[in-house]
Formats: structure tokens, C-alpha cells, sequence
């Protein structure tokens, strides 16, 4: 390989280099000054804050695909893999400010530094996941992902019920990239590369007729779906969300789903679509990535609101409602397009401003009750009023109802199902979202309706928990009523599929 | 041209209040009160104006010159990707004929009922913040000529009303309150799916459109979109019948009306009475608004159904009120059979039978407003509801039950008073159609049952002996006296000059009539 063209493009992983040096940074600041917990919480954030500036330097640069060189790349950079970067990274400034205040991680007080180095660790793989086209690479980050994510789960190393969550994790996650690696190899042998653009032109030309190729395609989408904790790969998540500290539950349920649906998203369109056009799943005589991905979604979607119905844990409600919401995205996924992308997107990143409100609420719920339970917080919407109305609007965005984001977010999604005929699809979803009415509201019933069964005296919350709740709540309520800012993001992040 | 943009001050006007009300300190009751009363004072002045101001000779409906007060700002806009083209969402609200009676109604209602809620001690901040942004919902679903920012204002109205249920509620508030949102969010949908549909149909100026003015106009309509008239398919049946159910639930009509029975009895008495005042009228409305100027080949077809649905609830709502021992029960199943008399008026597909349909609206949400009130009275005095617990209450309460009186015999329909008028132009106009002339026949029975259940209601509560328990009850307050006066009042003028009323939705009847006229039959490109 020639190194000038290398260094030429070297800018394509400056995010991900700066990132390293970060860590690095920080792991060195910790070992020599382990008491300064301040010293930590800055150089945790200014890693973020690094890494997000090139990254917005190279959303900026950047229009299209662009490669090493021109062939088989194993990273690539482009403003759709840049998006969910920028997701991943403020989710995880978000869930920086969320952990300075957790009362369950003060808990473990030798070791604390070990927290934001670990979460550094797992948003390079997410990183590394989103850009990659190259199986290899893909499995290799998703594992550095998967193993830092297994041991954040069993953070709290004397709670139980949080080293289970670690174990269930590991265990199913052994299983699901087994699987997965398996059907890598299948498509390794089929087409003689792991590179997707080669996967992609050997099944373009006609060599998608053997029914190996439909054992290994589906192997391969278990992955995935593990990731994205969807039907069938879903049990972890009840688990691992109500064990694990609720601010790791929250950052499961944005940032690894975010890097899975861009992983799945960049595989399916290189692999399975038609190639220059870009629009159309390619036609194959056994597999129909279509029909599996409509399937998926409404199981997905089904299973999700169902199970979500009888939960009393709000950790676990949460993690249902994730799983129901990642259904709803599937839907869109299975269309492929700009408009249907452009609609998955949208949906993400409301999805995701919406879901960490929530679980802010519930981790500031948590310090003061210490409980997740749905019947011990009875009546905490009076004692607590800014988290109790705050904490309504993410419920009713989750929802899908006006006049929050939460519903553009949807009315976008089912714009893009009619585009595409599946006008079914849509009404499907809209059932769902009836059925998720009852659990979403179950949770302010608590809050609101339900007698306190004894006095529990329950601390203020303080100026800055406010603070960054309301401010979390105002995006959603603004672009619930004014999106067009939004919408210019999302669309300047899909010129991949131009 | 500037003027003063009335609609838009009138519709957010209480989400200011709100925010007023947010900031007051917490023990300041009195002040969070007034407030929420200078608000809607506000509002029923300005309403006031809007009908000083109002043109009787302007149609509007499917002109969007002829609309008043219009304020048309650009909203959402941005150039889509792929198909989208470009999504040009306008703020659009305005009024008609159609729509003015219903704004009068809920800023006569809304006053009457922050009056009704002063006697509300429970977490006073929480309630009134949220009885004003219920009202904001109210006001702007009826000033909406836009499908989106009507779904918009339609949704809005769901959460407060839930919490407004479901904390200051009865014994059984939390089942009330999910079964009435999961009930109307359930009709949503609906009505959301249609409007996708519709959004795909046709083009305005070039771009896909919300304006419910210019999806009238089939010319509008694209070649081969969803539901464009010249489909062959029957994609535009289903989406009307969509439509129709989404409003069905919310007037509500036989079989979806089972939620409210439960969310009248749970509710305090100040949400019963926008509940039946304004919430019901929605479903009427929103029928008359979209479902009709846009599927008047359906309605065409279909208006049988619609009145025997109609009667159905006249004839059901009436039978069930006989049978109840819980006097708000009893009102709120009076209200569903009451609402069967707009059904039956819409589906005359006549001037007489629609003016009556709306004229009964607005009727039904002053009559029964009272007659919520009437029991809220009752309720406060004696915490019970039981019909068979009272007797002679006329003696101990004759200022009380003189009110009743005339609520109840408006409810009956008896001639002079509001009632007599709206349902006799349902019938008229019922009998002037020839379709369905049988169905109006039977639910004239609806008029002796009317008569049946509110006279043995009278007499089972407020004559007879009077019972010892009851004894030393107070009669009306001055509060309650400014409740019940304005509603009397214009029960008997209505009753007397129903012109006031008739005249202002004239012309707006008369061109939509003629308008479905026109479009009765299967409406092809080439034949416009």
C-alpha cells in the first residue's frame, strides 16, 4: 500500500485516534493522581469533547463516502457514520454528567476512575463498529464493545443482582456473536472476501441463488439483533438493563443501539442492495432481507409493548419499550431508501433525547428511593414536581403524541411506510403504540394517582438534577412544535445513500 | 394586511395563563384562581368581538377566501429528500359558520366551569395549569385549517384530561382516566393513518398538502395518489370509514361510547361539564369539518348508516339513562342519546337537518353543562348521587330545583327552550330526507323517553317528602348563581330567537349542503 495515500487519508480516523490518546491521557491521570476525582470528571468529559470536534470537522469535510483508497476499505468515513458518532458521543456526555451524580456508583468508592476509561474503551469499539466495512474489523470492534459493556454491567461488584446481569450478558453474548462469526465464515466462503464491497459485487452478479447464502444472511442479522436487543435476541435486556447501574442501562439503550442500527444499516445497503442505485434490495431467489427485516419489526415491536405491559420495575418497562422502539425502526430499515433511512434516523435520535430524560429521571428517582418499583414511588410526582413533569413529557414523546418530538419522530416513520406501500405496516405500528399507551401511562399513575403507602421523606432534588433535566425536556417539546432543524441535520447525514 | 391575529390570542391565551400560573408561589390558591378566571374571561370577550366581527354572508368551508379571521403563517418548511419533495406545512386557522358557534360554545363553557372549579383544593396549582392547557387544545382544534395542526391540537387535549380524571377523579379515577385516553387515542390513530393517506392524495401548488381547504378542491387531488377520486379502488371507503370512527368515539356513538359513562361518573364536576360542554362536540365537529367536504361521495353513500348509528344511540342512550340509580350516570348516558340527535341531523344531508345537527351542539353542551353542574351541586351538599337517596328536595332547595327545572325541560325539548328547536330541525330535516325518514321515525321515540327518565328523575329526587337526612341543606351561593344564570339564560333566548345562532352558520350550512350536493356521485378528474 502506498503510504503516502495512507497518511493522505489518516484524517479518516482522527476521531478514533484522538480518542485513544484520550484514554490514555486519562488512564495515566488516574494512576498518578488517583484521588482527584475532578481532575477525572474533566478529563473524561475533554475526551468527549476532543473526539466529538473531529468528528464535526469531518462531518463538515466530508460529502459522501469516502475510503483509504479506492477499492476495498476496512473504515470509511461519511456523514451517516459521522451522525451516529455525534449520537453516540453526546449520549455519552450526557451519561458522563448523569454519573457524576449517581449515588449507586459512589458506592464503589476504590474504584472510580475505572467507570470513565471503561466507557471510553466501549464508545472507540462503537466507533470503530459504526465505519467499518469489513467483516473482520466489524466482529473485532463489536467485541471490544461487548466485553467493556460485560464488565460495566457487574460494575457494582456487591449487588447481585448486578454481577447476575454481568454474567446473562456475557452468556448471551457469547452465543449471539458465536453465531454470528459462524455466519462470516459462510459468507467468507462464498464470496472469498469479508470486505463488503466485494461481498456486495459477487451477489450482485448472480451468485445469491445457494441456500447457504440465507443460513449465513440470517446468522449474521442475529448479531445484530442481539445488539440492538431485537426479537429473537432480546432476552438479555429485561436482565441486564434492571441489574446493571441505571446510568450504564441508560447509555445500553442509546449508544450500542445506535452503533448496531449504523452497523446494520451500512451492511445491509453494501451488501444487499443493488449497488449504484442504491434504493433496492437485491433480488434473490432465497433470500429476501425484506421480508425478514417487515417480520422482525412487527414481532419486535408485538413482543416489545407486550412484555412491557406487566412490568413493575421501571428499568425493565424501560428495557421492553426500547425493544419495542427498536421494532418500530426496523419497519423503516426494511424499506432502505432515503426516505425511509432519513425517517430511521429521525426517529434514533429522538428516540435516543427522549430515553436518556427518561432514565435520568429514573436515576434521580432511584437515589432518593432507592427502588425502581413502580409501587414504591407512589405519589413522587408532588414531592419531586420538576421530575414528575419532566418525566411526563419523555413518556409522552416515547409515546409518539403531540405535541412532542416523539411524534414527529413517528409521523415521519409512517410517512415513509406509505411512500413504500406498507400502509399495513403503519397500522401496526399505530396498534402498537395504542398498546404502549397503558404502560407508559402505568408509570404516571404511580407517579400521580397512587396513595404513598407510608411517609417516606425524600430529599429535594438539587438545582443541577433540575437543571439538566428540564434541559433535556426542552429540545423534545421544541421539536416537537418546530422540527425543520432537525430535519436539516438528519438530511445532510444520509448523502450515503445519494 | 396586519390585523390583530384574534384566533391565535384566543387559542394560546391560556397557555400564557399557564405559565402565569406556573410561576405564582405555591400557596397563592386564590391568585392561581383568578388568573385562570381572567383568562377565560378574556377569551369570552374576544369571542365576543369574533362574533361582532363575523360576516353572516361568508360560506368558507371549501373557499378559502370566504374564511374569516384567517392567520396563515408558513410553520414547517424544508426541502425534503427524495419523493418528499418539498414539506410545506402553513400555521392556517381561520373560521366559518361551522366553527364560529363552536368557539361561542367553549368560551361560554369554559368560563362557567373555572367557576365551578373554585370549590378545587387539591394540588390547586396542578389542576388549573392543566384546565388551561386543556382548553388551549379546545380552542385550536376549532380554529385549525390544517390537518396537522388540528391532529396536533386533538391530541393535545388527551393528557391534561387524563390527569384531570385520573387525580382529581372518584373512587374508580385511574380506571376512568386510562380507559377514556386509551379509548380516544384509539380513535386517533384512525384519523391519523387517514391523514397520512390524504397527505399522499394531493398536490397544492405543487406540493404535498394538510390544507384541509385545498384537499375540497378535487382538482387537487393527484393522478394515482391514495385517495384520489379518480382511484378505482375502494381505498377511499375505508379511509372515510376510518374517519368516521375516529370522531365516532370521541362524539360518542354506539359502540364506542362505553368510556364515557365511567370517565362523567369519575370525573369532578367541573371536567364533566367540559367533557360533555365541549370534549363531545369534537366528534360532530371534526365529521362536519373534514369527513364531509372531503368524502362527500362516502357520506353520499353511507348517510343511512350514519343516521341509523344515530338512532341507535338516541333510542340505547335513552333506554340505559331509564335504568340508572346514579343521577351523573344518568346525565352522562342522556348525553350520548342526546348526541344520537346530531348523528341523525348529519346524515339528513340537508340544510334544516345540518343546522339542526349543529344548533344541537351547541344546545346540548349549554343544557347539559347545567345539568352536570345541577348534580355538582347536589354532590357537594350531600356526597352521594344515589337517585333513591333523595326526595323532596324541591322543598329545601326551591331556587335549586326552579334551575333544575328549566334544564331539564330543555333536555326534553320542551317548546321555548333551546332544546325544542335544535331537535326539531333534526327532525324536520330528518323527514325532509327521504332516506332515512324511517330512522327518524324511531327515534322520535327518543323524545318520550327523554321525557320518561328526566320527569321520574324530578320526581324521584326533588318532590315526594322530604327526607330527614337532607334537611338544613343550603340553597344556590352567588358562585353558583353566576354558573347558572349566563347557561339560563341562553337557554331561553335560543329557545326564543334561535336566529342568533341559525344566521351566523347559515350560509356555511347552505354552500356545504350544496357542495355535497354536487359531489354526490363518484367524482372523476375529467368530470370537474
Amino acid at each position: 500500500m502506498n503510504i503516502n495515500l495512507l497518511l493522505k487519508s489518516l484524517y479518516i480516523v482522527h476521531p478514533e485516534i484522538a480518542l485513544s490518546v484520550s484514554i490514555f491521557v486519562l488512564l495515566a491521570a488516574y494512576l498518578a493522581l488517583p484521588k482527584s476525582k475532578t481532575l477525572i470528571k474533566g478529563l473524561a468529559l475533554a475526551a468527549v469533547a476532543v473526539t466529538a470536534g473531529f468528528v464535526l470537522v469531518n462531518y463538515g469535510l466530508v460529502q459522501g463516502l469516502v475510503t483509504v483508497e479506492k477499492g476495498n476499505p476496512l473504515l470509511v468515513t461519511d456523514p451517516f457514520g459521522s451522525f451516529f458518532k455525534i449520537a453516540i458521543l453526546l449520549s455519552t456526555a450526557i451519561i458522563f454528567l448523569f454519573s457524576f451524580d449517581s449515588d449507586e456508583l459512589k458506592g464503589s468508592e476504590n474504584i472510580y476512575g475505572e467507570y470513565y476509561i471503561l466507557i471510553l474503551g466501549m464508545v472507540l469499539g462503537m466507533m470503530v463498529f459504526v465505519s467499518s466495512t469489513d467483516l473482520i474489523v466489524l466482529y473485532l470492534s463489536m467485541e471490544v464493545m461487548s466485553l467493556l459493556s460485560y464488565v460495566l454491567a457487574g460494575y457494582l461488584r456487591t449487588d447481585l443482582r448486578s454481577s447476575e446481569a454481568s454474567l446473562k450478558y456475557l452468556i448471551y453474548g457469547a452465543v449471539a456473536s458465536g453465531i454470528m462469526l459462524f455466519g462470516i465464515s459462510l459468507v467468507f466462503g462464498l464470496s472469498g472476501s469479508t470486505n463488503y464491497m466485494i461481498i456486495g459485487d459477487v451477489f450482485r452478479h448472480g451468485l445469491n441463488a445457494s441456500p447457504i447464502l440465507l443460513v449465513a444472511s440470517l446468522m449474521i442479522l442475529a448479531g445484530f439483533t442481539y445488539k440492538l436487543s431485537a426479537v429473537p435476541f432480546h432476552y438479555w435486556a429485561p436482565d441486564v438493563f434492571e441489574g446493571a447501574p441505571v446510568t450504564f442501562t441508560a447509555y445500553l439503550s442509546v449508544a450500542s443501539k445506535a452503533a448496531a442500527l449504523a452497523g446494520l444499516v451500512r451492511f445491509l445497503y453494501l451488501v444487499f442492495t443493488s449497488g449504484t442505485v442504491g434504493e433496492s434490495w437485491i433480488v434473490s431467489s432465497v433470500v429476501n432481507i425484506k421480508s425478514i427485516l417487515i417480520l422482525l419489526s412487527v414481532v419486535t415491536m408485538t413482543v416489545g409493548n407486550f412484555s412491557a405491559l406487566w412490568q413493575n420495575n421501571l428499568k425493565r418497562m424501560l428495557a421492553y419499550s426500547g425493544i419495542a422502539h427498536i421494532g418500530y425502526m426496523l419497519s423503516a430499515v426494511a424499506i432502505l431508501g432515503n426516505q425511509a433511512i432519513y425517517a430511521t434516523l429521525f426517529y434514533f435520535l429522538v428516540y435516543m433525547l427522549s430515553n436518556l430524560g427518561a432514565f435520568h429521571v429514573v436515576s434521580i428517582l432511584k437515589n432518593k428511593y432507592n427502588s425502581e418499583n413502580l409501587s414504591d414511588l407512589a405519589g413522587a410526582g408532588y414531592k419531586l414536581p420538576v421530575l414528575g413533569a419532566t418525566l411526563t413529557i419523555f413518556l409522552v414523546s416515547l409515546t409518539g403524541l403531540p405535541p412532542t418530538a416523539g411524534f414527529v419522530g413517528k409521523l415521519q416513520l409512517f410517512l415513509g411506510l406509505f411512500d413504500a406501500k406498507l400502509s399495513y405496516l403503519a397500522l401496526i405500528a399505530l396498534v402498537n403504540t395504542v398498546i404502549s399507551l397503558y404502560f407508559y401511562m402505568k408509570v404516571l399513575k404511580a407517579l400521580y394517582f397512587d396513595k404513598p403507602s407510608a411517609d417516606v421523606e425524600v430529599s429535594k432534588t438539587s438545582v443541577t438534577e433540575n437543571v439538566l433535566t428540564v434541559l433535556l425536556a426542552t429540545p423534545i417539546i421544541l421539536f416537537g412544535v418546530f422540527y425543520t432543524p432537525l430535519v436539516e441535520f438528519v438530511k445532510a447525514s444520509i448523502t450515503l445513500f445519494k | 394586511m396586519l390585523q390583530f391575529p384574534l384566533l391565535s390570542v384566543i387559542t394560546f391565551l391560556p397557555v400564557l395563563g399557564m405559565i402565569v400560573v406556573l410561576l405564582l408561589p405555591k400557596k397563592a390558591d386564590n391568585a392561581v384562581k383568578i388568573t385562570t378566571l381572567v383568562v377565560s374571561l378574556i377569551q369570552l370577550v374576544l369571542a365576543g368581538f369574533m362574533w361582532m366581527g363575523y360576516n353572516y354572508g361568508a360560506a368558507g368551508v371549501f373557499e378559502a377566501k370566504t374564511m374569516q379571521f384567517v392567520e396563515k403563517i408558513p410553520w414547517i418548511v424544508f426541502n425534503g429528500i427524495g419523493w418528499l419533495g418539498t414539506v410545506h406545512i402553513d400555521y392556517y386557522v381561520g373560521i366559518d359558520g361551522l366553527s364560529a358557534p363552536m368557539i361561542l360554545l367553549s368560551a361560554i363553557v369554559t368560563t362557567v366551569a373555572t367557576l365551578s372549579s373554585w370549590t378545587i383544593s387539591k394540588s390547586v396549582k396542578g389542576y388549573f395549569s392543566l384546565f388551561l392547557l386543556l382548553n388551549t387544545g379546545m380552542m385550536g382544534v376549532f380554529v385549525s385549517l390544517d390537518f396537522f395542526l388540528f391532529y396536533i391540537f386533538w391530541e393535545l387535549m388527551l393528557l391534561p384530561m387524563y390527569f384531570l380524571i385520573g387525580i382529581w377523579g372518584g373512587p374508580r379515577k385511574e380506571y376512568a382516566a386510562i380507559k377514556f385516553f386509551i379509548y380516544t387515542l384509539f380513535g386517533s390513530i384512525f384519523i391519523l393513518l387517514v391523514m397520512i393517506a390524504l397527505y399522499f392524495s394531493a398536490k397544492d401548488n405543487g406540493m404535498f398538502t394538510f390544507n384541509l381547504v385545498s384537499l375540497t378542491n378535487f382538482k387537487n387531488y393527484v393522478d394515482g395518489g391514495i385517495l384520489s377520486p379518480s382511484n378505482v379502488n375502494n381505498l377511499r371507503f375505508w379511509a372515510a370509514l376510518f374517519l368516521f370512527v375516529g370522531f365516532a368515539v370521541k362524539v360518542p356513538m354506539f359502540p364506542f361510547h362505553t368510556w364515557l359513562p365511567d370517565a362523567h361518573v369519575e370525573a369532578p364536576t367541573p371536567i364533566s361539564v367540559i367533557l360533555a360542554g365541549v370534549l363531545l362536540k369534537m366528534g360532530g365537529y371534526g365529521m362536519i369539518r373534514i369527513l364531509y367536504p372531503l368524502f362527500p361521495d362516502m357520506v353520499h353513500q353511507y348517510a343511512w348508516w350514519i343516521g341509523l348509528f344515530g338512532a341507535i344511540n338516541i333510542v340505547y342512550g335513552a333506554l340505559c339513562a331509564m335504568a340508572q340509580r346514579d343521577f351523573k350516570k344518568l346525565i352522562a348516558y342522556s348525553s350520548i342519546s342526546h348526541m344520537g340527535y346530531v348523528l341523525l341531523g348529519m346524515a339528513a344531508l340537508n340544510s334544516t337537518g345540518m343546522s339542526g345537527a349543529i344548533l344541537q351542539m351547541f344546545n346540548h353542551g349549554t343544557i347539559t353543562a347545567m345539568l352536570f353542574l345541577i348534580v355538582g351541586v347536589l354532590y357537594d351538599r350531600t356526597h352521594t348521587r344515589g337517585i333513591y337517596e333523595f326526595g323532596g328536595i324541591a322543598n329545601i332547595m326551591p331556587i335549586y330545583t326552579g334551575v333544575t327545572i328549566l334544564a331539564f325541560f330543555a333536555a326534553i325539548g320542551l317548546p321555548g327552550l333551546s332544546g325544542f328547536i335544535s331537535e326539531s330541525f333534526v327532525f324536520l330535516g330528518g323527514f325532509a330526507s327521504g332516506s332515512i325518514r324511517t330512522l327518524t321515525v324511531v327515534s322520535l321515540s327518543g323524545i318520550l323517553l327523554g321525557a320518561a327518565y328526566m320527569l321520574w328523575t324530578m320526581q324521584r329526587i326533588y318532590l315526594g317528602q322530604p327526607r330527614k337526612t337532607w334537611e338544613g341543606l343550603t340553597d344556590l351561593t352567588i358562585r353558583e348563581y353566576l354558573m347558572f344564570i349566563p347557561l339560563a339564560i341562553i337557554v331561553i333566548v335560543l329557545g326564543i330567537q334561535p336566529g342568533l345562532l341559525l344566521n351566523m352558520m347559515n350560509t356555511s350550512v347552505n354552500s356545504l349542503v350544496e357542495f355535497m350536493a354536487k359531489h354526490s356521485t363518484i367524482i372523476t378528474q375529467a368530470g370537474l
